[in-house]
């Protein structure tokens, strides 16, 4: 076989391998987002508000799959991010569950659930910002996990409206904004905490 | 070419999603890949064939790898299976085609030979049927069997009607001649 169609068919057999290696990390992130799910049957049996949380969800799943598929630093944030969002979820839900049904009276649900989201959103963003320290690239770690973190907190904290997924969107960003920043500018290797 | 550890520390990283380690790792481990393919197949287009699926199967299950073993190793041995599955599968096929070459020849010998001789003894068995019957229901047999249809109602009425004795005298004379030693029987 002469050069010219050795080549082609060099390349031909690496197109098809790329095209199996995509395909099988695309199968294999499939499967990492459907963890997701147990998260979503619990939110939609315990949040009143189906529609948003379904979204949230959709969004969520493909977070986790996109994460996942494209590999390296943005797969190395998945276990962060969904423990962020775990805690931000869980912690509306555990105000709520605390106060009673206070979301659907509205007795008292500003004095706890805000509350909770927003401190919970404080500990993600903290938890995000330990957990790109360990990365050279602190960046698709801080957008991963950041975003892992706010979609679990809006899926509970959507029982009380807006104002609980603010204040936790907020309170999230105070601590990954100086964080975010001083792990970009830090040269690598840096301790987070001397 | 790259030295082994090289090597596993670049697929480590397709392992873990960097597509810029792809090419160098295939450039790396094609060649031997398909060293090894064509040894043990021997031919060149399967050793193509042994050595593409050996690459599609490696990193189809990159993300098994673990790291701080030999990649190499892994590969060659994904290789020699692939070239013993597709050396196999030639066998089979070169066994399965030239037995069903032998049976189409034994075919061809026997069959038209058993069809002939029972269209021979039909035929035979035909005429002397239609030999028997009289003029008319024999002008009524050939009629039928060249697909003539009268032009008029009449004669198609005719027609059918002297088909239909015929059928009948057909059918008895095939009754007599096929009843197997009966004494009874002219």
């Amino acid at each position: 076989m002469t050069t010219a169609p050795m080549m082609q068919m060099l390349e031909a057999v690496q197109a098809r391998a790329e095209r199996a290696y995509e395909l099988a990390r695309a199968r294999r992130a499939l499967q990492s987002a459907l963890w997701v799910l147990p998260l979503v049957v619990v939110a939609l049996a315990l949040v009143e508000r189906p529609f948003e949380v379904s979204l949230l969800a959709l969004a969520m799943m493909a977070s986790v799959w996109l994460a996942d598929w494209r590999g390296k630093e943005w797969g190395r944030a998945l276990p962060a991010g969904l423990a962020g969002g775990l805690l931000t979820f869980g912690a509306a839900i555990s105000a709520r569950w605390v106060m009673g049904d206070c979301c659907a009276s509205g007795d008292g649900c500003s004095h706890w659930c805000v509350p909770a989201c927003a401190t919970a959103g404080g500990l993600a963003g903290l938890l995000t910002v330990i957990d790109a320290a360990r990365a050279a690239n602190p960046l698709p770690r801080i957008a991963t996990s950041a975003s892992l973190s706010a979609i679990g907190g809006a899926m509970g904290c959507a029982c009380i409206g807006y104002a609980g997924a603010g204040a936790m969107l907020i309170a999230m960003s105070l601590v990954l904004l100086p964080g975010g920043i001083w792990l970009v500018r830090r040269p690598f290797g840096t301790e987070l905490v001397p | 070419m790259l030295p082994a550890d090289e090597l596993d520390g670049l697929f480590a990283r397709v392992a873990d999603g960097d597509r810029a380690a792809f090419g160098p790792v295939f450039g790396a481990l094609y060649p031997r890949v398909h060293a090894v393919c064509a040894r043990i197949t021997g031919h060149g287009a399967d050793a193509d064939d042994a050595a593409q699926a050996t690459m599609v199967k490696l990193f189809e299950q990159s993300h098994r790898y673990e790291p701080g073993r030999s990649v190499l190793g892994w590969a060659l041995a994904l290789a020699v299976w692939e070239a013993r599955t597709v050396s196999r599968s030639n066998q089979r096929r070169s066994a399965r085609s030239s037995t069903e070459l032998a049976l189409e020849r034994v075919e061809d010998l026997g069959r038209p030979a058993d069809e002939l001789l029972a269209d021979h003894e039909l035929e035979q068995l035909l005429e002397g049927a239609i030999a028997d019957l009289s003029p008319t229901h024999q002008a009524a047999v050939h009629a039928t069997l060249r697909g003539f249809i009268p032009a008029d109602a009449a004669g198609a009425a005719t027609l059918r009607k002297q088909r239909q004795r015929a059928l009948v005298q057909l059918r008895e004379w095939f009754t007599r001649r096929l009843r197997p030693s009966d004494p009874r029987s002219p």
